[in-house]
């Protein structure tokens, strides 16, 4: 029996078990700690209530076919600051210590999950899909946020050349996917064949496209903005140069694990948790230092990393499979974390300022993805089950667009702080849309076990 | 930055220590009761501490709260998956009353020496109130059976009544101790002025949440989860309980306790449970070590004397409780006077026990008590195994 089906017999019983942990939370959760002790009981408490109501919710919305990770991001929105404020804003960052090790753990999964050899012959079908998804979607939302922009109150304030740059941003932004939510649905649907691959290599491939074309157009924002000043064209370089050193770091990273199963590889899932966490970190540290002492941004990518050595591991060395084994012992308790304490965080407050600019940026991003699929499909005479439903697999969006928000934030303020509401508005729809969407797509193709 | 650093370097030491700890390698008889007891790791604990690279500091361990909580509560559950009922009735009803005897007993004269020899050293006075003497003398009923397991095979087939019996006393006697442990953690303040204690209705409360989470874990396991799926399960509970006993005032060790005692009865998944807390045991012990050695204080120096006053009681109550079972109950087999001292070996359950009071209590009694046990679990591990030795040489054959 699969994993999903053995969770959609028992809805009484998980809908039992949130009433319980509802009335801890409410009950237990309230009690105003008044020392040390009880405030990291208290944190206990809310990994422990998160963990499990994350849980019991998915299960739950199973029964109606709902995506687990919609689960867990629901969970989180009920539990966090914006629902029943169980978990306030300290209580989220304290738990983001979860965070780095998840992004690091789900990029080696996504990296093990492209096999050569189911991609083998997929190639043209994902590099079409990449050129033509990249172009409409850019043109589609850059162009609904030139048009639009100028009618609502919340941008009107904005002159012409700041619009042209913010429909730019909306553009480059849109392109953007996420691997960690696809691979979620993916493995819980034990999905495989070709439509699978196509998902997650089309997705892992955007991610590095829009990285390059978000340093791009920074530079021509810069130079739109401030007329007199040079084209300085070093973010470019340094982005494709942190990429490069990304994918080559993951590469030695995916030597190490491979030489350490061949070697034995016993405890292999601690040694993969304590190797993610040390991309995690260390990432961190360097670009740290290297602004710190040089004023310098590495653009060193964790979750580049991750998917490039886990990549490696998959295909470069004869160890995919035991590699696959360790990384699925702590793939449910990492994806529930991420995704529960990702709803947590959800700013919802965002919809109440940009909310139709928000829905414009959605349809669009929608819009754009179906007419792209649509056109690739038709032209690589794709079957007629892969066209139809392609649209509903990329929809997702989350960690790297939040990402390249925060960078945006810092390397053009004045625009960042207009479109970050609208963009993290569409990411919130995105990512309770997408899963849902990707599943039902996938059940459609019959690539899900 | 500094927590996750930490728990990276903890990970790490952890998951290379534990291949190479516990296992039996020719260094002389005396250190070889402290390698199999994986006591290195304290003095890892020490290194990483604020007495050495001051990497795991008082901040850093706060900050690392979920995977001490997971550590303790993994003890209490281990613990309480000891007392399976149908397997206590096979059993020989002697030896469950001799273990509950002996522990009652020791814990007795512990803490009676204790309250008595302690006060007398400058910088021990904060340990004299009833809190930190039952958690010093909760520790000190618990036994391991590691010390028995060093006992060589012909002695094993020589002596086997008195054998099964520090068996069944060293798996069992800490029952009793944590319950009452648990019960002082709950309701008696430190010392005049500081936390008070709970108040009546803060405890039906407080036991009301517990008996919530107890029936919460019985709601998921009725779907007989897949392994996976009770893996996520097991830590959940474990965290949670361990996070609501903190929050109402009850000992998380004790809860956890309670919970695996209800779940080794009532649940059938109860094997898979076990199999999966006993398949993170080194880990989990390794990092309760760690834990303990970051948090050592080796000051005041007057502790040193707090050791030798510790174990001296710990010996005489471990005589006194052995000896007092086997003149009350009717226990198979001759055994001698001195038999008790078979069950000198401190044992992770009583760590546990200071962890927990240490982490509770900082500044002020926690130190000094964490610094007499693990003084006193060092000297044991040195001179158990060869006190065991000459115990058994001295036994009657049966």
């Amino acid at each position: 029996m699969s994993l999903a089906n053995s969770s959609r017999k028992h809805p009484v019983i998980y809908a039992l078990a949130l009433v319980i942990l509802l009335v801890l939370a409410a009950s237990v959760g309230s009690l105003a700690p008044s020392n040390s002790w009880q405030r990291a009981g208290g944190i206990n408490f809310a990994l422990g209530l998160t963990l499990l109501t994350a849980f019991a919710a998915s299960r739950l919305l199973a029964h109606i076919r709902i995506p687990w990770i919609t689960g867990y991001i629901l969970a989180g929105i009920a539990l966090g600051p914006h629902g029943l404020a169980f978990l306030d804003r300290g209580m989220v960052a304290d738990l983001k210590l979860i965070d780095d090790l998840a992004i690091s753990f789900i990029g080696l999964m996504a990296g093990a999950h492209l096999q050569v050899k189911e991609l083998r012959g997929r190639e043209k079908v994902i590099t079409l899909a990449v050129i033509l998804q990249t172009a409409l979607l850019f043109s589609a939302a850059a162009g609904c946020m030139y048009f639009f922009a100028g009618h609502f109150a919340y941008t009107a304030h904005l002159d012409e050349t700041q619009i042209r740059v913010m429909a730019l941003f909306a553009g480059v932004l849109a392109i953007a996917r996420s691997p960690s939510s696809a691979l979620a649905v993916i493995s819980q649907c034990r999905a495989r064949g070709p439509f699978t691959a196509t998902v997650l290599g089309v997705t892992v491939v955007i991610d590095i496209v829009v990285i390059v074309l978000f340093g791009i157009v920074t530079t021509v924002a810069k130079i739109w903005l401030n007329p007199q000043a040079a084209a300085d064209w070093s973010l470019v370089t340094m982005l494709v140069a942190g990429m490069g050193a990304s994918l080559a770091l993951g590469i030695a990273l995916g030597s190490l694990i491979g030489l350490f199963i061949r070697k034995g590889g016993r405890d292999l899932a601690l040694f993969l948790l304590a190797a993610t966490f040390a991309v995690a970190r260390g990432a961190a540290w360097l670009e740290e230092y290297a602004v710190g002492s040089f004023e310098l941004s590495l653009h060193i990518e964790p979750l580049l990393i991750c998917i490039s050595a886990g990549f490696w591991v998959q295909n470069r060395t004869q160890t995919g499979q035991a590699f696959m084994t360790g990384l699925e012992r702590f793939a449910l308790p990492v994806f529930l974390l991420f995704f529960a304490l990702a709803g947590a965080s959800l700013n919802l407050a965002v919809l109440d300022a940009a909310w139709p600019l928000v829905l414009v940026i959605f349809f669009a991003r929608l819009g754009g993805i179906f007419g792209a699929t649509r056109l690739s499909g038709r032209i690589l005479k794709e079957p007629e089950i892969h066209r139809k439903n392609a649209w509903m697999g990329h929809i997702t969006q989350a960690g790297v667009t939040i990402g390249l928000v925060a960078l945006l934030l810092r390397q053009v303020p004045e625009i960042g702080l207009v479109l970050a509401p609208i963009i993290m508005g569409a990411v919130v729809i995105s990512e309770m849309v997408g899963p849902l969407a990707l599943k039902t797509a996938l059940e459609r193709t019959g690539e899900a076990n | 930055m500094k927590v996750l650093f930490a728990l990276l370097v903890i990970l790490f030491v952890t998951f290379a220590g534990y291949h190479f700890s516990f296992r039996k390698v020719k260094v002389g008889f005396l250190p070889k009761g402290l390698w199999l007891t994986g006591n290195e790791y304290l003095l890892v604990g020490l290194a990483l501490g604020s007495w050495g690279l001051d990497l795991l500091d008082e901040d850093t361990i706060k900050g690392l709260t979920p995977l001490s909580a997971l550590v303790l509560g993994w003890a209490g559950m281990v613990f309480g998956f000891q007392f399976e009922i149908s397997k206590l009735k096979r059993m020989r009803l002697p030896y469950l009353w001799a273990a509950l005897v002996s522990g009652l007993v020791c814990m007795a004269v512990t803490a009676a020496c204790c309250f008595a020899f302690l006060p007398i050293f400058p910088g021990l006075e904060a340990l004299v109130n009833p809190g930190a003497i039952l958690a010093l003398a909760a520790a000190a009923a618990c036994t391991a059976p590691t010390g028995l397991a060093l006992v060589a095979e012909k002695t094993l087939a020589a002596k086997r009544e008195a054998i099964t019996l520090l068996r069944h006393i060293a798996a069992l006697d800490g029952a009793l101790p944590l319950l009452i442990y648990a019960l002082a953690f709950t309701a008696m303040p430190l010392a005049a002025g500081s936390q008070a204690g709970q108040g009546f209705y803060d405890l039906l409360a407080g036991a009301a949440a517990l008996g919530l989470v107890i029936v919460l874990f019985a709601v998921f396991l009725a779907v007989r989860p897949p392994q996976s799926e009770l893996l996520l399960l097991v830590m959940g509970m474990i965290v949670l309980t361990s996070g609501a006993a903190s929050l109402t005032g009850f000992s998380p060790l004790a809860a956890n306790f309670l919970l695996g005692f209800l779940l080794v009865n009532t649940s059938s998944a109860k094997e898979r449970i076990y199999q999966m807390l006993f398949s993170v045991e080194k880990p989990a012990y390794l990092l309760l070590l760690i834990f303990l050695g970051a948090l050592w204080s080796l000051l005041p120096l007057w502790i040193f004397a707090g050791v030798l006053v510790f174990v001296l009681a710990r010996l005489a109550g471990k005589v006194t409780g052995l000896y007092a079972a086997t003149r009350l109950l009717p226990l198979p087999g001759k055994t001698g006077a001195m038999l008790g001292l078979g069950l000198l070996g401190q044992g992770g359950l009583g760590l546990a026990i200071m962890l927990e009071f240490a982490l509770k209590h900082p500044y002020s009694a926690g130190p000094l008590a964490l610094g007499i046990i693990l003084g006193a679990t060092v000297l044991t591990d040195l001179f158990g195994p060869g006190i065991l030795r000459g115990i058994f040489y001295r036994e009657p054959r049966p």
